[in-house]
């Protein structure tokens, strides 16, 4: 059976059962062509973080992170496409969590943690939503929202619960300052958060489309 | 101690049960203890540092800006009124309060760097693929793991020429940075996703996937706990009990 033909059996829905692809692994019905998909993206998506992490770094580009979150997005949604069962994109967060740590040569708690939490949100986005370009783009929202959140969300579990406590406090001197007032910070905050909301999306149906390309592109 | 001595063979070592046990023991003490009971993770985790992994130390320069940042913030804007109710001060100098705070919070972030830093470091990635090969039942995420972590480097060889050759062409300016992104990352999807097909065929070629209906080649004897690992979850254990009775006792 040629390599075309498997093609077509999956995108068709049916698989032929007289080839060893119908078997399964054991881990919630993933064959071994679901987990190849899910270890290449992941590893592109680890690559992705160094390669062009350091690029945008030189650049001194604002919102890089924001940046690299959509690329992560871009990649998620890609592997649900690929992959439309749940498990697939929280497989590929940790494995690309664990990817990270060996890549950097030193324990970085807080990226490990932003990687997790990110495809933990694509992944529950796109469970309980179907896999749809709806739920891409959510999934995209929350992941990028939660890279501005971040912050806010791990030093206060690094350093404890005082850490909000000086983050409020902080605001409050910081408009005094500026004379700006407190509402007005939250507005700015607020668009900072629909930045991030938008970037999501937008990685969230780009990734969406490239997948069905991608399908196309791959069956010729 | 060479028997606490990761890596020689034939010498007892802790393993990925007692790395789990000391990890979950020194974030509870983390983040359920204050002030001066801090103290005790803290002796605790650098003890667990010496024996295992004095590397993991080096990590720490991950804090060397955050934690002056910190002290100083909470030193120059702590209140006494922020401080929580049922709670006493060592302290009524409002510097020297938001001093203690921030000593306070920093001493936690280093527990927690130093005990997840412990983990990373002194658990094999191949045991900790194998633990959860054992609580999920398969062996996939191991597959995953392993593929991703070999794939990764011709990967990034890939990535980088591309990345070389759209710069030689003018890209990756500001002014063209979506579109050389674009560029870059589809073609190295595509590239990678292409590749999968060699890759899945290359491992059922191999019986990955294939239903065990004999002992196989590929089953893995998992680890057993070892004595070092039992004495790690029973000191642990102690600990904690100790550090939660001190409390109860002493505030």
């Amino acid at each position: 059976m040629s390599p075309s033909t498997h093609r077509s059996d999956r995108n068709s829905g049916t698989e032929t059962s007289s080839t060893i692809r119908t078997q399964r692994s054991g881990f919630r019905g993933f064959s071994t062509r679901d987990l190849v998909y899910v270890a290449v993206l992941a590893a592109v998506w680890a690559v992705s973080e160094n390669v062009l992490g350091a690029q945008l770094h030189a650049m001194n580009i604002p919102f890089s992170g924001a940046f690299l979150t959509a690329i992560g997005v871009f990649l998620m949604v890609t592997c649900r496409s690929f992959v439309p069962k749940p498990g697939s994109i929280l497989m590929m967060g940790v494995v690309v969590a664990l990817l990270r740590i060996l890549s950097i040569g030193a324990v970085v708690i807080s990226p490990i943690i932003a990687i997790f939490m990110e495809a933990l949100l694509v992944e529950l986005a796109m469970t309980f939503g179907g896999t749809s370009v709806v739920t891409s783009s959510i999934g995209g929202m929350l992941a990028e929202v939660w890279t501005f959140v971040h912050p806010f969300v791990v030093q206060p579990l690094l350093f404890g619960l005082s850490m909000l406590v000086i983050y409020g406090r902080t605001i409050s001197v910081g408009s005094k300052i500026l004379g700006i007032d407190p509402a007005n910070i939250v507005a700015i905050i607020l668009a900072f958060v629909a930045i991030h909301a938008i970037a999501g999306l937008v990685a969230g149906v780009v990734g969406w489309r490239f997948s069905l390309g991608a399908k196309r592109v791959l069956q010729r | 101690m060479e028997i606490l001595t990761r890596g020689k063979a034939g010498t007892a070592a802790l393993g990925v049960y007692g790395a789990v046990a000391l990890l979950l023991g020194a974030l509870l003490l983390a983040i359920t203890m204050g002030v001066v009971f801090l103290l005790l993770p803290l002796a605790y985790v650098t003890t667990v540092f010496i024996l295992f992994s004095r590397d993991s130390f080096r990590d720490l320069r991950q804090l060397t800006k955050l934690v002056p940042i910190i002290v100083i913030a909470s030193t120059l804007l702590w209140q006494e009124q922020y401080q929580p109710s049922g709670t006493s001060s060592a302290t009524s100098f409002p510097l020297m309060l938001g001093f203690l705070v921030g000593i306070e919070m920093s001493v936690r972030a280093v527990v927690m760097v130093l005990a997840i830093s412990a983990f990373v470091r002194t658990v094999d990635i191949s045991e900790l693929t194998g633990l959860l090969e054992r609580l999920s039942g398969s062996e996939a995420f191991s597959f995953v793991f392993g593929l991703a972590f070999n794939f990764t480097q011709s990967l990034e060889r890939i990535a980088r020429d591309t990345l070389n050759a759209i710069k030689l062409r003018g890209g990756f300016r500001v002014r063209n940075l979506a579109v050389s992104v674009r560029h870059l990352l589809s073609s190295t999807t595509l590239k990678a996703l292409a590749k999968s097909e060699d890759m899945a065929y290359a491992a059922e070629a191999r019986a990955f996937g294939a239903r065990r209906e004999m002992p196989s080649p590929l089953h893995r004897d998992y680890p057993n706990a070892s004595w070092l690992d039992v004495a790690a979850l029973a000191g642990t254990t102690g600990l904690v009990i100790l550090a939660f009775v001190l409390r109860l006792a002493l505030t």
